[in-house]
């Protein structure tokens, strides 16, 4: 019968010699007929379905008389249909045709499943490189750092949340948390150039408003426009007690004292970065003039909006609360917590803790140690100049890019943050004192700081006269060379004894300013009434 | 759930209710895509709106850059106050009129 519907048969005279005959890869259905002798077809479908792993084979039972009472053994061997005798030829051409089409869905069906498992494969094995790539653009640079304490849980491999943290060679430590637009892979991509800036600028010297400058012009050019990053930047200056931050569209942050219990909420008061030009920016900074005690929590908006099983977010109240109940074990508190309150729930966003300590006794700061570095340089006689005048001062901070200038014309490189620190603090004095004629005993007072750095930006915005003049010679000397650097401003003049008294600090550390330059240097002087000031620093090849 | 936008005179109001995330991230495209040369002004009305994700201000950003980046040409209005928070925290009154 089925011969003449266009099927190939082979026949087999008992479930014994169907096994041994029966070749799956030229097998469209197998009729199976219940009693025989030898082998019955139960056994025979049992034995033949254990050669199939995932390949489909429908198997029709035929049944007749009294074998109904083999039905339930029948499907449980795994029968796909019955046909019962007797039957005509039209039953068995449909029955036959319906499980043909059948077996081709399902094979169809397997080989989408095996390209899928294939695909999945190839993506996991692309993801986990890409993942390491991005682990070493992001994280080369990172300095860990005794004074920061992050969590970071990702969705997955990728995480829309970075975190950079690097020293500045004037020993103040940067850190930037950002959260991108999305999760995954694409909200990672931009991650590289931001770290990239952050860790090439921090380590030029460069402060955190000039940072986030250039990362906002590099993700501006970079990202499509409804992509940006939240961020904020902060910048723990020992030497002046004081944190800097600029917050670009992250939730609130708190500065918290462990010691008062008090917290400060340190909110969002700029766009976030990428989405208008630098030139628009405006960045607003805030200071904060901080003691050991006090810290600063700040998340990405993962945990303020973890949410528990009745749909509730954990909220800023949530991290409030810890806050509030242990001053002391804020961090871990915060995370479990969180736990609690999100339950068996999945994690629905990135979520990133991250506690900035403004501990200055920690033992990671005063990373300038004394030149006592294995070095080999040629010296060579050379001078060089630069002038900024009043529109240049008001506009940007010229000693990471004169120093580091230096550095390409002599290889100064292993002596550059001893550089970094004369000129920044030479340069700092001039126009504070010189040029703005700020009085620095008002960095003493509780808000002296902002205040200071609030008063100097008026100044400086006002300003409509003036100059600063840096003057560097450079001679071979004895077994290396000497660099002189001398500072000229047109301002009142000023008392230099009076600033080396108010940036000594009279907590045990040693203290920088013009205290630490005469440490570092073979002579500092000031002279034309604090208009004019030369150091002299001298360097020795090893030996 | 969902978008539905009306065009009265030149103006065009979008309403968005239950959740601005990336789940509408196609539907809003398709509106933002309509928009032709006769609106002059868009208001976002969020009154039924719950939820407002990074994603969704990235939107509102295609949006702007649609109306010629001018912040005077798009309104987002009747924002609850989670949805306003949020547009606080990313400040986006610089960019949008807000209220």
């Amino acid at each position: 019968m089925l011969d003449q519907l266009g099927f190939e048969v082979t026949v087999a005279k008992d479930g014994k010699e169907a096994v041994e005959l029966f070749d799956k890869d030229n097998t469209d259905v197998v009729f199976m007929d219940i009693e025989m002798p030898v082998m019955n077809g139960i056994e025979a479908v049992r034995l033949i379905r254990q050669t199939l792993s995932d390949q489909f084979i429908p198997i029709i039972f035929i049944t007749g008389g009294d074998s109904d009472k083999y039905l339930d053994q029948c499907i449980e061997v795994g029968s796909d249909d019955f046909i019962r005798k007797p039957f005509n030829a039209g039953i068995l051409s449909a029955k036959a045709k319906s499980l043909v089409r059948i077996k081709q869905m399902y094979s169809e069906q397997i080989r989408q499943k095996k390209e899928i498992e294939v695909f999945q494969a190839q993506h996991d094995q692309e993801q986990d490189t890409a993942a390491e790539i991005y682990e070493s653009i992001v994280n080369s640079g990172y300095m860990h750092s005794p004074n920061v304490h992050s969590a970071l849980s990702p969705m997955s491999k990728f995480n829309g949340d970075i975190l950079l943290c690097a020293y500045t060679p004037a020993d103040k430590l940067n850190v930037l948390l950002g959260d991108f637009t999305g999760h995954g892979i694409i909200a990672s991509l931009a991650s590289a150039p931001a770290a990239e800036i952050f860790y090439g600028m921090t380590d030029k010297g460069f402060g955190i408003r000039e940072i986030t400058e250039e990362i906002n012009f590099k993700l501006k050019k970079l990202l499509p426009i409804n992509m940006f990053l939240a961020a904020t930047l902060a910048c723990l200056d020992r030497e002046n007690r004081n944190l800097s931050v600029i917050t670009c569209g992250l939730p609130d942050h708190f500065l918290f004292c462990k010691e008062t219990g008090s917290i400060e909420l340190v909110a969002s008061n700029n766009l976030p970065l990428g989405i208008i030009d630098s030139s628009e920016l405006n960045l607003t900074e805030k200071h904060y003039a901080v003691s050991s005690s006090q810290r600063l929590i700040l998340f990405t908006d993962g945990i303020i909006e973890a949410e528990n099983s009745d749909g509730q977010p954990f909220d800023f109240e949530g991290v409030k609360n810890c806050l509030r109940t242990d001053r002391h074990s804020c961090f871990n508190d915060i995370l479990s917590a969180l736990q609690a309150h999100q339950g068996k729930l999945n994690q629905q966003d990135d979520i990133t803790l991250v506690r900035l300590s403004c501990d200055f006794d920690s033992e990671k700061w005063n990373l300038y140690t004394k030149n006592d570095k294995h070095v080999q340089i040629e010296s060579s006689n050379w001078k060089t100049s630069a002038t900024m005048d009043f529109n240049t001062l008001r506009r940007f901070n010229p000693v990471p890019t004169l120093v580091n200038s230096l550095m390409e014309i002599q290889g100064l490189t292993p002596f550059r943050e001893s550089i970094f620190l004369i000129v920044t603090e030479l340069f700092i004095n001039s126009l504070d004192h010189g040029l703005l004629d700020l009085d620095s005993s008002l960095k003493s007072t509780p808000d002296g700081f902002a205040s200071f750095f609030e008063l100097k930006q008026q100044r400086l915005d006002a300003l409509s006269e003036g100059y600063i003049k840096l003057i560097f010679t450079h001679t071979p000397h004895q077994y290396g060379g000497q660099l002189t650097i001398r500072i000229q401003d047109s301002g009142n003049g000023f008392d230099e004894n009076k600033i080396t008294a108010t940036l000594i600090d009279n907590e045990q550390y040693s203290g920088r300013g013009l205290e630490l330059i005469r440490q570092i240097c073979e002579s500092l002087e000031y002279s034309n009434g604090g208009r004019q000031a030369t150091a002299i620093f001298t360097w020795k090849n090893s030996s | 759930m969902g978008i539905s936008s009306k065009v009265t005179d030149n103006n065009l109001t979008i309403s968005i209710s239950g959740r601005f995330d990336f789940a509408v991230h196609r539907e809003f495209r398709a509106v933002v895509d309509a928009i032709n040369n006769d609106v002059k002004h868009v208001f976002i009305d969020f009154r039924t709106t719950e939820y407002v994700d990074s994603s969704a201000l990235g939107m509102l950003l295609l949006l702007k850059n649609k109306m010629n980046n001018q912040k005077e040409n798009v309104s987002l209005i009747n924002a609850k106050p989670e949805v306003k928070k949020i547009f606080e925290i990313a400040n986006f009154g610089q960019l949008f009129t807000l209220p």
